[in-house]
């Protein structure tokens, strides 16, 4: 052994370039960030374009029959209601409102609860010592009863309103991101390096906008999809319960007139099963979705992430634990290296492996 | 500077330890082939440029290196209490709960700014107590608390602190702290990973000198990793240099100083003034340490070396005893000192002659 040569490194280390655009914001390709997409793509899609799609007008009675829905059919591909309406024009329908008032809804309730929750962990003080009281008094009202009462004194006309029922709904849901966001916002407040901004003498605003709001974007993100994900519910029960216009087609709606008419009792499953799924669909497509979100923002989760073809190829677990760094397969197999200098260091002794 | 006893053992035997960050095309190699023995009460020093791989190579032993570092290549052996059945385990192929047993009881770990692994809404003597809570559940209440005193008192610090809190300590203080917990086990192998550098002279001193009196009293190993060469120099009883994630020259304290034999062992020395001797203009090493993601080819420091021949270019050499020195154990990775004698003639700065004797 009188020479090693050198791995085939090149001779001139070619000049490094580092790419423009490092933090794209790029899902991590995981199952679960696909299959959510593509769920809520559909929805999203459906949303726009379901009424057009639509084989029948939703309120269409299809033929004076005899008041028993018919099952799913080439005519009829969900089959029918009582009246004969199409479930199928009625699911697609319905998907607008749904969405509209869950999003819209989820994203006031986030502006909301980022306006009122960062304000009080920041400012502190008699600030926060009335914020506080705010967000903990709408944390404990109960929000189904004060929804029922507030959309009870709206009548049939305007319930039937999106954006009046998502605004309501916002004013329920915004609590939990508040106070959230405020216990984040006291820890960040004296951290070094807000502390030193505040030192140079930025704005409140500024040291809020550019220095701690990156690190609150995982929060408000996985804040805001699942405050869509309650208003989804939400909406689905206030229909559901018939406090929204019941000419008003959503999901919610349907399974109003379902229950209505004893669907259930009757095994008449093609007029509840298909909009019961659609909602637990939406939400789960939700909750993927955050799943991407968080693996995205965490830096360590990210730098740390294997592909996990790499990573068996390597003989190494998918995900490492601290304290326990992995070995690869190929330096625990045992090197003539090392068996000599067993011999070498330790001649009396048998090595456990 | 003590003595090897001939008949002894080492307790730690590191070989061929390679280290990436990361696995596939992206990976850094950013420990190569390192070795590295470690023999009971001796203290080891390791030495080299920030970046050079010391503190992988460190946490690599005691396999705490974080993610995305994966040990690629080699065994770290180590060699169990008289009162554990007698063996030698691998610590790259030990389980989690054998790597439970041998932290801490057995090597301990200072980190780079230690202090700031105090909890610190507890009191000091509540986290002194409490590895001895778990460690060692036969002791009652008023031993453990016995215990933490002691250790206070054995690192400088009065025992009354034990009621205080991290924040009413200073730095000094709690890097002390952080010591006597690591010694609260008695274990046979400290790794100290610079572990005074946030310390000024003073303060980094006393440290020191406390250190030594609690290694030649209590016996354990000591791997010292530092930047600062004059300082290891001092404390150490064999030193390795570090360069590229390489160990480069490997010698015994005195010998390194007396008579570098890699090109950039003699760099290091000629950084630093000597306090004695005779008024000397300081060289320093030209150039910065390589890219790990581009490493030259061949010896990773010919682009700095003013002795780079051809050979250095072209191969990498490797860790073996130099031409000049076959009595003594040290070892250097440099072609300069390639024993097949390919090197015509050996610049006087690294050519100084074997020493007599030597120190061990």
């Amino acid at each position: 052994m009188t020479t090693v040569t050198s791995v085939g490194a090149p001779g001139v280390p070619s000049p490094v370039t580092i790419p423009a655009t490092r933090r794209r914001f790029r899902l991590p390709h995981s199952a679960k960030v696909i299959t959510g997409t593509t769920l809520l793509g559909i929805f999203v899609f459906l949303a726009i374009f379901g009424s057009t799609l639509s084989p029948y007008d939703p309120n269409a009675i299809a033929s004076a029959a005899n008041g028993v829905p018919q099952p799913p059919s080439a005519a009829h591909l969900l089959g029918t209601t009582n009246i004969q309406q199409d479930v199928l024009s009625q699911l697609l329908t319905g998907t607008r409102p749904i969405m509209v008032v869950a999003f819209l809804a989820g994203a006031v309730a986030t502006v909301l609860s980022i306006l009122i929750g960062v304000a009080a962990g920041y400012f502190g003080g008699l600030v926060d010592d009335l914020l506080s009281m705010l967000i903990n008094v709408s944390l404990v009202l109960p929000a189904l009863p004060l929804l029922i009462v507030l959309a009870g004194f709206l009548g049939a006309s305007s319930s039937a309103n999106d954006l009046l029922i998502a605004l309501i709904i916002a004013i329920t849901g915004w609590a939990w991101g508040a106070r959230v966001l405020r216990v984040q916002l006291l820890s960040m407040r004296s951290r070094d390096f807000v502390e030193s901004a505040r030192l140079i003498g930025e704005r409140p605003w500024r040291i809020i906008g550019f220095e701690i709001m990156p690190s609150l974007a995982p929060i408000i993100a996985s804040s805001f999809l699942f405050t869509v994900i309650y208003a989804i519910g939400t909406y689905a029960s206030l229909a559901y319960l018939g406090l929204i216009n019941a000419s008003h087609w959503s999901w919610g709606t349907m399974l109003f007139w379902a229950q209505n008419k004893d669907a259930v009792q009757s095994g008449w499953w093609w007029w509840f099963v298909p909009p019961g799924l659609a909602i637990a669909l939406l939400g789960t497509a939700l909750a993927l979705l955050n799943f991407g979100i968080d693996e995205f923002i965490n830096p360590r989760l990210r730098a740390a992430g294997l592909s996990r073809k790499a990573a068996r190829g390597a003989g190494l677990p998918r995900r490492f634990r601290l304290g326990l760094t992995p070995v690869t397969a190929q330096a625990l197999g045992g090197t003539d290296l090392a068996d000599s200098a067993q011999d070498r260091a330790f001649p009396d002794t048998e090595i456990s492996r | 500077m003590t003595t090897r006893p001939t008949a002894s053992t080492p307790l730690l035997d590191v070989r061929g330890l390679s280290v990436d960050y990361g696995v596939g095309q992206d990976a850094v190699r950013a420990v190569t082939d390192a070795n590295l023995t470690l023999y009971p009460g001796e203290v080891t020093g390791l030495a080299g440029e920030s970046g050079s791989g010391k503190s992988t190579f460190a946490y690599a032993i005691t396999r705490l290196l974080r993610a995305p570092g994966v040990i690629t290549a080699g065994s770290v052996r180590l060699r169990l209490a008289a009162g554990q059945p007698d063996g030698v385990i691998d610590l790259l192929a030990a389980t989690e709960w054998q790597l439970r047993q041998i932290r801490w009881s057995q090597i301990a770990v200072v980190m780079q700014s230690a202090m700031n692994a105090l909890n610190p809404v507890f009191r000091i003597g509540a986290q002194l107590t409490d590895v001895l809570r778990t460690h060692r559940p036969q002791m009652s209440r008023a031993e453990r608390d016995e215990r933490a005193a002691e250790l206070l008192r054995m690192v400088g610090i009065t025992p009354d602190r034990l009621r205080a809190y991290p924040h009413e300590l200073s730095g000094g203080m709690r890097q002390r702290a952080m010591i006597a917990m690591a010694l609260a086990l008695e274990p046979r192998i400290v790794i100290m990973d610079e572990p005074t550098t946030a310390l000024d002279v003073v303060t980094q001193r006393e440290i020191l000198e406390e250190l030594a009196a609690l290694r030649e009293r209590l016996g354990f190993a000591v791997l010292f990793i530092t930047h600062d060469l004059s300082l290891l120099l001092e404390i150490a009883d064999s030193v390795s240099i570090m360069y590229a994630g390489r160990v480069v020259e490997q010698a015994s304290a005195a010998e390194l100083f007396r008579a570098p034999r890699h090109p950039y062992t003699l760099g290091l020395l000629g950084s630093f003034p000597s306090l004695h001797g005779p008024r000397v203009t300081m060289t320093g090493i030209g150039g910065s340490p390589p890219d790990l993601r581009h490493p030259p080819a061949g010896c990773p420091f010919h682009p700095r070396c003013s002795y780079a021949m051809d050979v250095c270019r072209e191969r990498t050499p490797c860790l073996r005893t130099p031409a000049r020195d076959e009595i003594s154990d040290r070892l250097v990775s440099c072609w300069l000192h390639d024993p097949a004698g390919s090197s015509p003639s050996l610049p006087p700065a690294l050519a100084a002659g074997p020493s007599l004797g030597g120190s061990r």
